[in-house]
């Protein structure tokens, strides 16, 4: 398999503050990677670089072409959500849906008909009369219909309740994805994506601090609920990090043996949430 | 279609209140105003076929004009379409010039750049989308207007004249060419537009630099400058062209838009001096008036500076970062 993103020493400063700090990854064909960090950490001007958005210092390649100069032809087989809320306020549905197919080589009209029939949209319907959660339905639909390599979605479901949350993934994941298309998310809503995703990259301060596949992270972390007795010879272990729930304490350990962690007591997958919040500890003090 | 009539179609969609009805809608109320106007005056005289004037019927009057008068009748009511076109164009350099001020800041204010982003579509190609919609788009929906006025008022005229016993045929439509007249008009759009690239650049490029209020940026900043200009006159010896400043560079950044606003009134004047009738009004928009402003140097001076300016604000639209 080819890589559909190639980023090599990827450096994008604001002032005093490096967004993205000498950055290196590599995304491949047929994968749903979640870009997770806390705010500031640099998810969005990564993506934007990718995007061919913004300037930056470095080589990134997308689709074997170089953003910032092959922005045009890139947009052909990249589609992007950026944000709830960008899809202008005057713009009807019919007139959205003429205009994408007016100008993109790969949108289907008839697929996208076919997901706007699932919901509650009109043709006449204009953006501005539509609760946040159709104006994402609609995008998805426009985004779906397109039949593009890479996918990038930035916050796609901020500020949707949790139906269209889902919704929005289980579309995502049932009517767009196959081994041909490549999709990154980044969200702060980690417990909705984590059963999608196949690939996880935390950033931090511009810095990607874990890069691995999903079947990776679940052989090297782990969570053990320990009893009181045991919490000393746990903590010897150095664990990633340590909360207390009913009296017990609970380990999170990166790369432990697993047999030996099952001696202090009951082990299982850590959530990614839960990784997220010990693997960034600290971030804002 | 490709890509571009899209592009023109989603601006037309967006400023269909802008392109469409402002313009209509000035063409009604000038219609409205001479309607009342002529229902006013004739109630106010009596109104039987036979309006007499020192004894000489109107109707026997209107029958009798040579052809030569009637010719002269016919211009006289071209020159009149002509100027009663004026609240339209006044209407459309307004539209125009608001459409342009809010052409790349509107998309960055409420962040839908990101959607047209996320399309393949240049950003060469979408700036001059919006150049065309406000060259070309928009200036043709204003002539439509104008036309309907056109027509709206022989038909007001023709309705007063029959009220007097005139023959509204032999005397209106036979003379009165509002075709040809409205032909002229759309011969000088090509004219207006160039005349207007440095308007268009400079609210354009204030559109896609300004983080607020682009409107303030493309006025007070050539206001100031040609305060400062002034000021520097008025206060020092030296001889700066502060007059020059104004007229060259203060308004053709910010009134080029106004359509017509090439006219050298002065040349205009010293042709009229020689001859009679409303005629020559008519020649005012001829040929020679058409090219004339294309000979100079000024309004190509002017439309490469608005090309450059245009140019910047592309590259503005593809690399700022705001969103």
């Amino acid at each position: 398999m080819s890589a559909v993103v190639q980023a090599r020493n990827l450096s994008k400063r604001f002032g005093a503050t490096a967004a993205l700090d000498d950055v290196s990854f590599t995304i491949e064909a047929g994968r749903i990677v979640g870009l997770i960090g806390p705010n500031g950490a640099g998810k969005t001007t990564a993506l934007k670089a990718i995007l061919g958005l913004t300037d930056f210092q470095g080589d990134l390649s997308v689709l074997g072409m170089d953003p910032r100069k092959q922005r045009h032809e890139l947009m052909q087989q990249v589609c992007f959500i950026a944000d709830v809320a960008v899809l202008p306020r005057w713009l009807r549905v019919s007139e959205a849906i003429d205009f994408v197919a007016g100008v993109h080589p790969r949108f289907s009209r008839e697929k996208c008909e076919r997901f706007l029939a699932r919901t509650k949209l009109k043709p006449r319907m204009r953006v501005r009369e539509m609760s946040k959660g159709m104006i994402v339905q609609l995008h998805l639909a426009l985004v779906m219909a397109i039949d593009a390599r890479l996918l990038v979605l930035d916050e796609p479901t901020l500020g949707l309740d949790i139906l269209y949350r889902k919704e929005f993934y289980q579309s995502l994941l049932n009517d767009y994805f196959d081994e041909q298309k490549t999709i990154v998310i980044t969200t702060h809503q980690v417990e909705e994506v984590e059963h999608i995703l196949t690939d996880l990259m935390f950033i931090r301060d511009g810095k990607i601090i874990l890069d691995a596949s999903m079947d990776a992270i679940a052989d090297r972390f782990t969570e053990v609920m320990v009893n009181p007795d045991k919490a000393a010879a746990a903590r010897a272990l150095q664990p990633l990090g340590e909360r207390q729930i009913f009296g017990k304490s609970i380990f999170l350990f990166d790369g432990n043996e697993k047999p030996r962690l099952a001696e202090l007591g009951e082990t299982r997958q850590p959530s990614i949430a839960d990784l997220f919040v010990a693997t960034m500890k600290g971030t804002y003090a | 279609m490709n890509t571009f009539a899209w592009l023109l179609k989603r601006e037309y969609w967006e400023h269909r209140g802008g392109f469409l009805w402002a313009p209509l809608i000035a063409a009604g109320v000038v219609l409205l105003v001479f309607t009342i106007a002529a229902f006013t005056g004739m109630s106010n005289i009596n109104l039987n076929g036979n309006a007499l004037i020192n004894g000489v019927r109107l109707g026997d009057l209107a029958s009798t004009l040579t052809p030569e008068q009637k010719l002269q009748m016919g211009a006289g009511l071209d020159v009149g379409l002509f100027f009663a076109g004026a609240p339209v164009a006044i209407t459309l350099a307004i539209v125009t010039f608001f459409y342009l001020l809010g052409s790349l800041y509107d998309e960055r204010r409420d962040r839908s750049i990101l959607f047209w982003k996320s399309l393949p579509v240049s950003d060469l190609e979408t700036v001059l989308s919006k150049v065309a919609a406000a060259t070309v788009v928009a200036p043709l929906f204003a002539l439509a207007a104008a036309l309907a006025l056109m027509l709206g008022l022989l038909i007001l005229f023709s309705v007063i004249v029959s009220v007097y016993g005139i023959n509204p045929f032999t005397t209106i439509w036979a003379n009165a060419s509002p075709l040809s007249v409205i032909g002229k008009i759309a011969m000088l759009i090509p004219l207006n537009a160039i005349w207007a690239l440095p308007s268009i650049g400079w609210l354009m490029l204030c559109s896609a630099f300004a983080k607020r209020v682009p409107f303030l940026w493309a006025t007070l900043l050539p206001v100031a400058a040609g305060t400062c200009v002034s000021i520097f006159d008025a206060v020092t010896h030296l001889r700066v062209p502060n007059d020059w400043f104004w007229q060259h560079i203060v308004a053709r950044l910010l009134f080029s838009v106004l359509p017509g606003s090439w006219m050298d009134f002065d040349a205009l004047e010293r042709r009229m001096d020689h001859v009679d009738g409303p005629q020559v009004l008519v020649n005012a928009i001829d040929m020679n008036t058409i090219l004339g402003p294309l000979s100079g140097p000024n309004i190509w001076i002017g439309a490469a500076a608005g090309v450059g300016m245009i140019a910047l604000a592309i590259w503005l639209r593809r690399w700022r970062d705001d969103s």
